[in-house]
């Protein structure tokens, strides 16, 4: 029994410490903002999960979508 | 009363143990047996001349698969010595020459398969089993000695020589002993009743540790009381569905009651699929040898994953319902034909994101094993709350189901294959996106899903829901809950975590998942004031009243905090599960400061085991296994505040619902 392949869910949990690395070089403020995108990344893993998409792809994906949502918002609300 | 066929054993001379009006009385007949051996006419004809020369019958036959017909050698044999003939002809054949069939299978399942018996029989499926005089002796154990003993449910505080006659009396009335023998307890129990000149024949099976899915665990010592059942309450079918499913087991396995208390459920179903293949003439692999497809990194990658599972946003949800499919994967194997025969690269129906199809020519040897035990599951699921008895026989077959699929992707699986397993999470993943989209359809909102299971909120119509689902993927599915109001909560990543939330039904009821009131190594008191919160939470008939409850919430938790100390030890207990041998640990942890200290007091502790302690100091890893120590107000209040995170939660997110009124995050 075992898997072969990494699950999507795996893949991402990956990029997600490459970037945490990235973080700790970075000035607060802008680790800050790398964190939070990688949240709006993790979001998506379900749906990434689910195409079965490259994983880098769907969480960049994932962040465009949801920034995409934000300005949206904004834009609403102005 | 007919006899009821209650128990087999032996191997040559096969014992059946019948019960029939208070009385056993045991029959016992010659068991020959044969193997079926299949290769190359050139290489068998010279197996045949090699057997010549020993006292083995056999002949040429024809043998059915569930493959098809195949040609070889039948050799007779007595099933003491078929481990020896498999070894012998798997030298013939250089280890790969030949394919060996009925090897391997246990002397008693394939008697009473053979000719159609059945142990624990009943007619009907609500019949009760029949009253076998049983006897339950449960050790309590505090730092590695039995201070009390609870006999038929009645407490024995000494252990003294009244206890162990009494012990002895039950044992001799009894044919069932279920006995637990945590740090070889029982053991001791036995010895002492020997001891005294009662004359017990008992074989001793060692305790073992293992590893599973990255845990440690320890397997008691078992023991067998010779013309005796002997149940260790270890057994994982007991502890979940007592003797009651135990039977139920038995019943469908044809594996006689001590075994199937031994095993685990994949071998009961390994044993249920083994006992269908004698049943209908199918031969039996002794070993696989039908690997794994070859795929291209493309297929592999789309075709190697799991099911569907969401994670929600996390919030509050008021009005969700909860809808669920029965037993998902084995109902796509028996509703879909899967099997390793029926699941190829070529058929009638396409399995979805995958390469394969699935014929529908004839019916799969899974799928139609698996059919009765589905049917049979879901028969007792509809009735369990009318009697314990079937909860307990719903439960047994739950979890056989559970592992029936499992097991279609272990390696050594009889009748399992990795393509079916793959087709199982695909046909899973298309069943629970098609009931989204369908849901979606019809005005409702996807909440949460995880593999066979959806929360869904919306004006709908409920019931049209179901239907439809149920005519676009062909597996039936209910509604399991009904929520005034639903709480996801996060996870430490700030995601919504699949598999932590707290529901309150409209029956008033809760469905808890991830939070510290289901957690083993909790103790007692923090889960108390979990379930003290959740009781004043009862009365928000929405999530926007929870607010409501901030003064009672925190009251609680500060009542709690004040009062560590004045808890009865056993309600600070905390859980520790020790995974190494004393010597063999590292760094300090509370673990090795727990083994170091039993191993002082001359216990020892088999890794995989857990011991209760009272912590005295965390930072130190001090901890008070036997004695009267004073609990660590700081680490104790770590665990309440960690249970309270769920009700902040709660309380922040209702606070915004109340300002706002609802916002939607959704799929």
């Amino acid at each position: 029994m075992g898997r072969t392949t990494p699950t999507a869910r795996q893949s991402i949990e990956r990029i997600a410490e490459s970037i945490e690395k990235m973080c700790s070089l970075m000035n607060s403020t802008d680790a800050r903002i790398a964190r939070d995108l990688v949240a709006k990344g993790r979001k998506r893993s379900a749906e990434i999960s689910f195409s079965a998409i490259d994983p880098e792809t769907g969480f960049i994906l994932a962040l465009l979508l949801e920034i995409e949502k934000e300005i949206l918002s904004i834009r609403e609300r102005t | 009363m007919e006899p009821v066929l209650i128990n087999g054993t032996g191997t040559d001379n096969v014992a059946l143990w019948y019960y029939s009006n208070g009385r056993i009385r045991k029959k016992v007949y010659r068991n020959p047996s044969w193997i079926f051996v299949e290769g190359d006419g050139y290489d068998l004809d010279r197996l045949e001349r090699d057997l010549e020369e020993t006292r083995f019958h056999f002949g040429r036959s024809t043998g059915k698969t569930i493959f098809g017909e195949i040609e070889g050698l039948r050799i007779y044999s007595m099933p003491s010595s078929i481990g020896f003939l498999r070894q012998a002809v798997e030298s013939v054949g250089l280890n790969r020459k030949f394919r060996i069939y009925n090897a391997d299978l246990n002397p008693v399942l394939r008697y009473v398969s053979q000719r159609g018996l059945q142990f624990f029989r009943i007619d009907q499926y609500t019949d009760r089993d029949v009253e076998i005089p049983s006897v339950k002796i449960i050790p309590k154990v505090v730092a590695g000695r039995p201070v009390s003993v609870l006999l038929d449910d009645i407490p024995y505080s000494r252990l003294d020589r009244s206890f162990y006659v009494d012990a002895a009396d039950a044992i001799k009335e009894s044919t069932i002993i279920v006995y637990d023998n945590t740090m070889n307890s029982f053991t001791g129990i036995v010895e002492k009743i020997m001891d005294l000149g009662y004359d017990l024949s008992v074989h001793v099976k060692p305790g073992s540790t293992f590893q599973s899915y990255g845990r440690i665990h320890h397997k008691n010592t078992s023991l067998q009381i010779y013309g005796k059942i002997s149940i260790n309450a270890d057994s994982f079918i007991y502890s979940e569905a007592g003797l009651d499913g135990l039977f139920q087991v038995s019943r469908i396995s044809s594996l006689p009651l001590e075994i199937a208390s031994s095993v685990t459920p994949g071998t009961a179903v390994s044993a249920l699929e083994m006992s269908r293949a004698v049943r209908s003439g199918y031969l039996v692999t002794a070993y696989k040898d039908d690997h794994e497809g070859e795929k291209s990194p493309e297929e592999l990658i789309s075709t190697d994953r799991g099911g569907l599972v969401l994670d929600p946003e996390p919030g509050l949800y008021d009005d969700v319902y909860e809808i669920d499919f029965s037993s998902m994967y084995p109902s796509i194997i028996v509703r879909y034909n899967l099997s390793p025969e029926t699941v190829m690269r070529s058929g009638t129906i396409a399995v979805p994101e995958t390469p394969y199809f699935i014929s529908t020519e004839k019916r799969g040897f899974l799928s139609a094993a698996l059919e009765d035990l589905l049917e049979t599951r879901l028969r007792y699921k509809a009735i369990k709350s009318k009697d314990p008895l079937y909860a307990n026989r719903d439960v047994a077959l739950k979890w056989l189901l559970l592992t029936s699929f499992g097991y279609t992707g272990y390696k050594n699986a009889k009748f399992g294959k990795i393509e079916v397993h793959e087709a199982i999470t695909a046909l899973g993943r298309w069943i629970l996106s098609t009931a989204i989209r369908l849901a979606r359809e019809m005005g409702f909102t996807v909440i949460h899903g995880i593999v066979d299971s959806l929360w869904i909120r919306g004006n709908g119509d409920i019931s049209t829901l179901i239907e439809r689902i149920k005519l676009a993927t062909r597996i039936d599915i209910v509604v399991d809950g009904h929520y005034r109001w639903i709480a996801f909560l996060p996870s430490r990543k700030g995601i919504g975590s699949p598999n932590s939330y707290i529901g309150l039904r409209v029956d008033s009821t809760y469905k808890l998942r991830g939070i510290s009131a289901r957690r083993s190594d909790v103790p007692t008191f923090v889960k108390k004031m979990q379930v003290e919160c959740l009781e004043i939470l009862k009365d928000c008939m929405s999530s926007k009243d929870i607010v409501a409850c901030f003064r009672d919430l925190y009251s609680i938790k500060a009542r709690y905090m004040a009062e560590i100390r004045s808890y009865p030890r056993e309600e600070l207990l905390v859980k520790y599960r020790i995974t190494r041998h004393p010597e063999e640990y590292v760094s300090g942890t509370m673990q090795k400061e727990i083994a170091m200290s039993l191993h002082r007091m001359g216990m020892e502790v088999n890794p995989g085991e857990s011991v209760e302690v009272l912590v005295t100091g965390a930072d130190l890893h001090t901890a008070d296994i036997d004695g009267d120590g004073l609990a660590d107000r700081r680490f104790y209040g770590k665990l309440i505040e960690r249970a309270f995170e769920c009700f902040e939660y709660m309380l922040s997110e209702s606070a915004k619902i109340s300002k706002k009124g609802e916002g939607l995050q959704l799929f």
